[in-house]
């Protein structure tokens, strides 16, 4: 048994969670800000395939079974990412954890709760300011 | 009314009660007389962001979620600016009754948030649209001139042209503060000087040698920001509770040590090679990293996406570095003053985010957090470093809580804001 790893990000920021060796199961229906080569899993009626394009599952009990067939030489981590209070990614996080597959659950932050103000050019002020301090 | 706090960022109790016995602080002197001042601890590390939201939340870093300027996203490598929406608990303007106050210069308040009332955010706001609430109120500031910070890049020009933009800034916030006193019946006012603080940090060692041509500059400074507590003084009325506060103390700066090149050089901390390094491009092997100013974190697995220190390896290495810090030294002289565990000093819902390790910098030392490993030692003009003792505060009212022995930020609001079973009888 495994236990998941919460964390929380943006639909921007998720480039910030992901590694070499994850798949992205989206809960979430939002757009990731992936880059290309990502490897998503995909669903084809209650089946799981992986698939290197964007895409979002709409979770159904069936899609359980085919949770263990995910494990692959390929893939060293799922990456469940769903929006907050996601009912499908508390039963998701729980079939990987009874069948012991490396995982991790990421909530995405609705963007009033995110640094989603910041634009780059704020981020590079606010460095600057910071860094006149001694801070960074 | 019934209160005002008054903040001064970075202003010692002792230097607060030197400037107002030798006549450079006169208002205080007399204000000082009315009330109690007792030194104060700042939080843990003694940044400003984290302090003045334990100031205005009454919670430690545990409840109100802010550790420093910079955190990681949960889970990732992702470097993100704490704001007004790190907070996960409410500032005391935002509780349940608390009427309409008026917000001017708190840092950490960016960007404005509704509130019951008018706000303008302090450091580090960027933009003074976004620092407004509610925003009808912008026109007027932009009017006077209004600037959400100093320009600290003047500094570069001349410390005279430095403090004369330090004078211009808080020149207008004051003439905000008085503007828009008489407009609404607050229920509380807060206000923030923090030109004391970019003054200290760039001329403490002009405070210190009497002999500079910059001291009497830095004196003046005060001088006139006395001259504004004055003016505040004048117009508050007998019955309202006046608090005086600043978040951190103040010391001399002899050497800034970046606490992730120590780690580098020592084996803790491995980076991809990167021509802009940052937390990304940690390596596995990474044991621990440092985050402004001396927050140490553990690369633990399943906090970091390629965390690996397991959970029962943890302790050892934290009484491994812990060891590490006490005995480091550079340039011959010792950085650490002492070496803290996060778990023992934070508390509440946020907790778990915590540094694992705090290191409190030894005397003449600031520590920082810089991801760039170029330098060890870094090169800086900034000659002025917080401290985590000796802030201040100052309290006088009718309707007040006890001042505990050991003050801490995060004490302020029970001593101010009592709830009913806090309440001691007082005389002024």
């Amino acid at each position: 048994m495994t236990m998941t790893i919460e964390c929380s990000s943006t639909a921007d920021a998720i480039t910030g969670v992901l590694m070499a060796g994850d798949a992205v199961l989206n809960l979430s229906q939002q757009p990731l800000n992936t880059v290309a080569g990502t490897l998503y899993i995909a669903a084809h009626d209650d089946r799981l395939t992986f698939r290197d394009t964007p895409s979002a599952v709409h979770w159904r009990l069936g899609m359980s079974r085919w949770l263990l067939q995910l494990q692959s030489s390929i893939v060293d981590r799922i990456v469940v990412i769903s929006d907050e209070n996601c009912s499908d990614a508390a039963v998701v996080t729980r079939e990987l954890d009874t069948h012991g597959i490396p995982h991790l659950h990421c909530t995405l932050m609705c963007v009033c709760d995110s640094d989603a103000f910041m634009d780059e050019e704020d981020t590079e002020a606010v460095t600057e300011r910071l860094r006149q301090l001694g801070y960074i | 009314m019934n209160m005002f706090l008054l903040g001064i960022d970075g202003l010692p109790r002792w230097m607060w009660q030197q400037f107002a016995n030798s006549g450079v602080m006169p208002h205080s002197q007399q204000l000082l007389k009315t009330g109690t001042l007792v030194p104060m601890k700042s939080a843990l590390p003694e940044v400003s962001s984290a302090a003045w939201a334990s100031i205005v939340t009454g919670e430690n870093s545990g409840g109100h979620n802010v550790f420093g300027f910079t955190d990681l996203m949960d889970g990732s490598y992702t470097l993100g600016f704490t704001s007004s929406r790190t907070f996960r608990s409410k500032p005391f303007w935002a509780r349940e009754g608390a009427g309409p106050s008026l917000i001017l210069n708190v840092p950490q308040t960016y960007p404005a948030q509704p509130m019951p009332g008018m706000l303008v955010s302090g450091f580090v706001a960027l933009d003074l649209k976004r620092a407004v609430h509610p925003p009808e109120e912008l026109a007027w500031l932009e009017s006077i001139g209004y600037a959400v910070d100093a320009d600290m890049s003047l500094v570069e020009k001349g410390k005279q042209k430095f403090v004369d933009e330090l004078h211009r800034v808080m020149a207008a916030r004051c003439q905000a503060l008085h503007h828009h006193w008489n407009r609404e019946p607050w229920q509380n006012i807060m206000f923030v000087f923090t030109g004391t603080d970019r003054l200290n940090h760039y001329l403490w060692e002009d405070y210190e040698d009497t002999t500079s041509p910059f001291h009497q500059t830095f004196l003046d400074y005060y001088h006139e920001v006395d001259h504004q507590i004055g003016r505040i003084l004048e117009r508050l009325d007998d019955d309202v509770t006046l608090a005086a506060v600043s978040d951190h103390g103040f010391a001399r700066q002899r050497m800034s040590v970046n606490l992730n090149c120590l780690l580098a050089e020592n084996g803790f901390l491995r980076l991809k090679e990167s021509q802009r390094p940052s937390y990304i491009d940690m390596l596995p092997e990474t044991k621990a990293f440092a985050m402004d100013p001396g927050r140490i974190y553990l690369h633990r697995q399943g906090r970091y996406p390629g965390g690996t220190v397991a959970a029962d390896e943890a302790e050892s290495l934290m009484q491994q570095l812990t060891t590490f810090f006490q005995n480091a030294s550079v340039n011959g002289q010792p950085i650490a003053s002492e070496v803290i565990r996060g778990k023992d000093v934070y508390s509440g819902p946020f907790a778990h985010r915590a540094p694992d390790l705090i290191v409190m910098a030894a005397k003449d030392i600031a520590l920082s957090g810089r991801v760039n490993l170029s330098e060890l030692v870094e090169t800086t003009r900034i000659n002025g470093k917080h401290t985590y003792e000796e802030s201040s505060f100052f309290v006088r009212g009718e309707r007040l809580g006890k001042i505990p022995a050991d003050m801490k930020v995060e004490n302020v609001l029970d001593v101010v804001m009592p709830r009913q079973s806090q309440l001691v009888s007082r005389a002024a």
